[in-house]
């Protein structure tokens, strides 16, 4: 009897996640539709200086205008589709790489994994963002070069990931069938390996998005990301700064942007971990 | 125990390495025009002759790895060179601004602690009910928000407006560093309050807290005695994991408030190209950060004398 209160009360939750899950996607679907298509969404040219100057938020421009007159809502959706879409790159990269070189190195072994795992080692070793820091420095800055310095230091935790999964997996019994029934290496990986760690390296990137984009805006806002005049959110933000006193919706606006974006990424991570790993979280 | 400490502190030897090597390495490829750098600045025509003798000057004509141990033998002797800005000494300007961000670090640590620990332990007893909700959402926000979008907010709300705080600190005192010290709690402890709630909630899981609960024991007693005791290595572990992010935190609050610390320093020289000072920056904080993690992994065996560190697994 409690057995099957327990397995419905379980059912129910199950369905529950599910749901959540179904739902945080879609809105992230509609959410990154709307920013790829931002400039169609624009109420005005995002570049053009043909409003009066620090405008507060009114009916005609629901952000305001910044110090160049220019329409800070169209700025604000162009600057999200530059920071989302620069951010999407930037946890692209460093999944795809991290994967491939955590998998190579818990399959092959040997010079090339001690080398590799040295290498992240090494990474890791530095405090990530100041490491950050000074590789887009070293590049001059650029939002390119942020999203390459912010990929240096982000890289190793996938490898790590990846290389442990893998480990886990090349002693299972199903692998050694798989290669006394004559797979090669690569079959082995791409039908075997990869589909069998993709879960948690899944959950671990959408996990990530959130916190890339903020670093990401982080390094702009230092002025080592997107130069002007791109929109990105980081560095209006920084040069609404000292506007901060007398305009703070030069501020706002950006910043509230920022979050929103975060804070949908972090809920669709959540939920995602929550459908694909079932035992953590809550 | 004293084995275990010397052979930790052999094999900082070789990371050191390592790290001043990189340091050195990915400043001097930026740096290799160091000396036109240098010379761009003063505005003036300058002859190859003039740069060919500035380079030999800086031993910039010798092999790399003679430059990097006489860079090397310098550092061991706290001579980093010659910042290309102000021409002043890098690393005497470095030491005096060290003390600033040490001590925003150190209040931001303590206020973390304060904020997120009585929070996760409250959150993790009352699990799904309302202060749990409460306190969770309020993470989830703040952990959703960038360091200096909540630097900002609070200057705004509690500088400008309130005029509780001086907008732009003059002098490191306590008054000044209330500010950007929250603005690091609030991103740290949102991310460390849901750990301590994990750790907590693993903890309060396990059966002899419904057998102390069943023997009558009173449940404060039980938190307190065991409970918490022995979720503390796993707390201090996670708190130290976060030095990491903090330690980068710190450019960019101390850029927003004016706190006069090695993050604005950093910042500034980012700025500037001043490649000798954010080599100093870099090193510096990769050494302090394997120091923060060596000292953890010590006071674990302190803390912990199960665990037995140096017995690798897997």
């Amino acid at each position: 009897m409690i057995d099957s209160v327990t397995v419905r009360r379980q059912k129910i939750r199950k369905d529950h996640t599910r749901k959540r899950f179904v739902f945080f996607l879609l809105a992230t679907a509609v959410f990154l539709i709307v920013v790829c298509f931002a400039r169609q969404f624009c109420p005005y040219d995002p570049n053009a200086q043909v409003f009066s100057a620090l405008e507060p938020p009114s009916v005609q421009h629901p952000a305001g205008t910044d110090r160049f007159g220019r329409d800070m809502l169209s700025r604000i959706l162009i600057g999200l589709r530059t920071s989302v879409l620069s951010t999407l790159a930037l946890v692209a990269i460093i999944t795809a790489a991290g994967t491939v070189i955590g998998v190579l190195c818990g399959h092959l072994g040997g010079a090339a994994d001690a080398l590799m795992m040295r290498a992240a080692d090494v990474c890791l070793a530095f405090p990530g963002l100041v490491l950050a820091l000074a590789i887009a420095a070293l590049l001059n800055g650029g939002l390119q070069n942020a999203v390459l310095a912010l990929a240096v230091v982000g890289w190793p935790k996938y490898a790590r990931l990846a290389r442990s999964q893998t480990l886990a997996l090349e002693s299972a019994d199903f692998i050694a069938a798989a290669r006394l029934s004559g797979d090669s290496s690569v079959q082995l990986v791409a039908r075997h390996i990869l589909p069998n760690i993709a879960g948690p390296i899944l959950v671990t990137a959408v996990l990530d998005i959130g916190t890339m984009m903020m670093e990401l805006a982080g390094l702009s806002f230092l002025g080592l990301g997107a130069m002007p005049p791109t929109a990105e959110l980081g560095s209006m933000m920084s040069s609404g700064r000292s506007m901060l006193q007398t305009y703070p919706w030069v501020i706002l606006g950006p910043g509230i942007a920022i979050f929103a974006a975060v804070a949908l990424f972090h809920l669709l991570g959540d939920s995602v971990r929550d459908v694909l790993d079932p035992r953590t979280g809550r | 125990m004293r084995n275990y400490v010397l052979r930790r502190l052999l094999q900082l030897i070789p990371i050191l390495l390592i790290l001043t090597f990189l340091s050195f390495g990915m400043m001097r490829l930026a740096g290799s025009d160091a000396v036109l750098q240098k010379m761009e600045n003063t505005g003036m025509a300058v002859s190859q002759e003039t740069i060919d003798d500035a380079r030999a000057e800086l031993g910039l004509d010798k092999p790399f790895l003679t430059q990097y141990f006489v860079w090397l033998g310098n550092l061991l002797h706290g001579d980093m060179g010659t910042s290309y800005v102000s021409g002043q000494e890098v690393f005497p300007t470095f030491v005096s601004k060290l003390p600033a961000t040490l001590l925003l670090t150190a209040v931001t640590i303590v206020l973390t602690i304060v904020i997120s620990v009585p929070l996760g332990v409250w959150a993790a007893v009352r699990q799904n009910r309302w202060a749990d909700y409460v306190i969770r959402t309020a993470s989830f926000l703040g952990n959703s928000m960038p360091n200096f979008f909540v630097g900002l907010l609070l200057l705004y709300v509690f500088a400008i407006r309130l005029a509780w705080f001086p907008v732009i600190s003059r002098g490191v005192t306590l008054r000044n560093v209330v500010l950007p010290s929250l603005t690091l709690a609030i991103a740290m402890s949102a991310k460390y309050l849901r750990q301590v709630r994990a750790a907590v909630l693993e903890e309060l899981g396990k059966a002899y807290v419904a057998g102390a609960k069943a023997r009558g024991v009173r449940f404060s007693v039980t938190l307190t005695k065991s409970v918490l005791r022995s979720c503390l290595v796993t707390i201090l572990t996670l708190l130290t994991l976060s030095i990491g992010s903090l330690l980068g935190g710190t450019a960019i609050v101390e850029s927003i408030f004016m706190w006069d610390g090695v993050g604005k320093l950093a910042v500034d020289a980012i700025n500037m190209r001043d490649y000798p000072m954010i080599q100093a920056y870099v090193m510096w904080m990769a050494i302090l950060y394997v120091c923060v993690n060596l000292v953890t992994d010590l006071s674990y065996r302190a803390l912990d004398p199960r665990i037995r560190l140096g017995v690798r697994k897997g």
